[in-house]
């Protein structure tokens, strides 16, 4: 249970975590554009704006899962207004990362926990719609004989994000979920661009990068690393170890 | 012209390209890392810090320098919320956590006062950057590959900073993964701090480490430092300001 409670949760948070992720990116990009975009979309898709009033999180199933085959009514992905294409593109890379690890460069947003406020985790119900095309490239292919066990981990479909409270506005997110995974995060309700609301990427949201570490020139002057030569020093250092772990 | 002594039990290196250096130049700064290891030493009965342990000297004769450095160790305690300690495991006072930082810090202040503008002090892999390299550029500073002795894996471009690495390579060698980038954050096995001094980088890259996967964010909101922190499975996490630092000027 534990297990299976811990993965849920880094789910959840993930998700949670990298909506704020792409936020911030786009904060930073195009903050009017896709307000605009936002409103507009408000008013083509009013029905996407219930909130749910009892928490719910995606469904998180670790056993093997068969994705149902396209005939049957399910949820698919709504649609949306795309965001600029420079945007999409990190949008797109951000999720590429999400789902697989690292994206083209190895690079990789992630959130600074200590400071990112933590958004409420509730999830709207799925809009449930009839039957739509579904692009066959991205459904797997589930042999008669063979349980396929999927990598993905949600229910397709369109998911609502609560409307949250960030410091100068409200901000919802949606999400789609596709074969199994996080396709794309859409941002429903963004608060107003305003130089006071871009501070908020350097103050409140600061966002850490990763990488790789890979071997660089040898040629420098001088070369910093820890040393441990000094048991003194160690030592003193684990104490503060000790002390980390209360 | 470079320099090298063993002291305090690490290996100490000044370089100095200034035009009118002397020799007694170099001969100040090592002598100073002399008297404070003689100082301060938890290995040297007749340190004072051992005095203090054995109660021989009370608080009313301490030196100024042991007061000076007391009375860092508490703040910076205090504001690293007790992650930097000057308590031993086996309940000693031991304050050689800020000491080496503290100590390259100052033995900068003497190159300073002696009319030096272009060197660095290294000490255990802390370095202490003033001016130009012999090049004309910022120092060039390595940051070693925790798991791979002798590579570096980011050159920083320094003048006037100082830069700090805390680690724990030797366990990190052995459970590197580089293979699965994704499994989660285990473990940190080097945290790399850069900041206005050596004495601010190495006191915070100390407890910093100490906070394990969080210290990476509590280098982010200290304006000043920044931070290039290793995991064990090879990922590294850096802050906002640290790639400019890796630009050559």
């Amino acid at each position: 249970m534990n297990i299976l409670l811990s993965v849920k949760k880094y789910i959840v948070s993930s998700f949670l975590v990298g909506a704020f992720v792409v936020y911030v990116v786009l904060q930073r990009t195009n903050d009017a554009v896709l307000q605009k975009k936002a409103a507009d979309l408000l008013q083509q898709n009013p029905q996407q704006n219930i909130v749910a009033d009892v928490i719910s999180t995606p469904v998180v199933d670790v056993s093997p899962v068969s994705t149902p085959p396209p005939s049957e009514t399910t949820l698919v992905p709504v649609p949306v207004t795309i965001p600029p294409a420079s945007v999409g593109s990190q949008i797109k890379r951000f999720i590429n990362r999400f789902e697989d690890g690292e994206d083209d460069d190895g690079r990789v947003f992630i959130p600074k926990s200590a400071t990112a406020p933590t958004p409420v985790p509730v999830v709207s119900t799925p809009v449930k719609q009839t039957s739509t095309p579904v692009k066959p490239a991205t459904v797997p292919v589930v042999s008669p004989t063979v349980v396929k066990t999927t990598t993905g981990m949600y229910k397709d479909g369109t998911y609502n994000g609560s409307v949250v409270f960030v410091r100068d506005g409200d901000l919802q997110t949606q999400a789609i979920i596709q074969g199994g995974k996080l396709a794309d995060v859409k941002f429903l309700i963004l608060p107003n661009g305003s130089g006071y609301s871009s501070s908020i990427t350097s103050y409140a949201l600061p966002i850490l990068r990763t990488e790789a570490i890979s071997a660089q020139s040898a040629n420098v002057n001088v070369v910093s690393q820890a040393t441990l030569t000094s048991g003194s020093f160690r030592e003193s250092l684990s104490s503060a170890l000790a002390l980390a772990k209360k | 012209m470079r320099q090298e002594r063993a002291i305090m039990g690490m290996p100490i290196s000044i370089e100095i390209v200034d035009v009118d250096v002397t020799q007694s130049d170099f001969d100040k700064v090592f002598d100073f890392f002399v008297y404070v290891d003689e100082k301060f030493s938890t290995y040297k009965n007749s340190s004072e810090t051992s005095q203090i342990n054995q109660g021989i000297i009370r608080e009313n004769e301490y030196s100024d320098d042991m007061k000076e450095v007391i009375r860092l160790c508490s703040e910076t305690a205090r504001q690293t919320n007790g992650y930097f300690t000057t308590v031993a495991l086996d309940a000693s006072f031991d304050p050689l956590g800020l000491v080496k930082g503290w100590a390259i810090y100052k033995a900068s202040l003497i190159l300073d006062d002696l009319g030096l503008k272009n060197y660095f002090i290294e000490a255990g892999g802390d370095v202490q950057t003033k001016g130009k390299n012999i090049n004309g550029e910022n120092w060039n500073v390595g940051i070693r590959n925790p798991f791979v002795k002798n590579e570096i894996i980011k050159v920083l471009y320094l003048s006037g900073q100082g830069i700090a690495t805390s680690g724990t390579y030797a366990r990190g060698q052995h459970i590197v993964n580089t293979l699965k980038p994704n499994l989660p954050i285990t473990e940190i096995v080097a945290l790399t701090v850069v900041g206005p001094n050596i004495y601010e980088a190495d006191r915070f890259a100390t407890a910093a480490f100490a906070m394990g996967k969080d210290g990476i964010n509590f280098i982010e909101k200290l304006e000043y430092l920044e931070g290039y922190m290793v995991d064990n499975l090879g990922i590294a996490t850096y802050t906002t300001g640290f790639e400019k630092l890796t630009q050559k000027i």
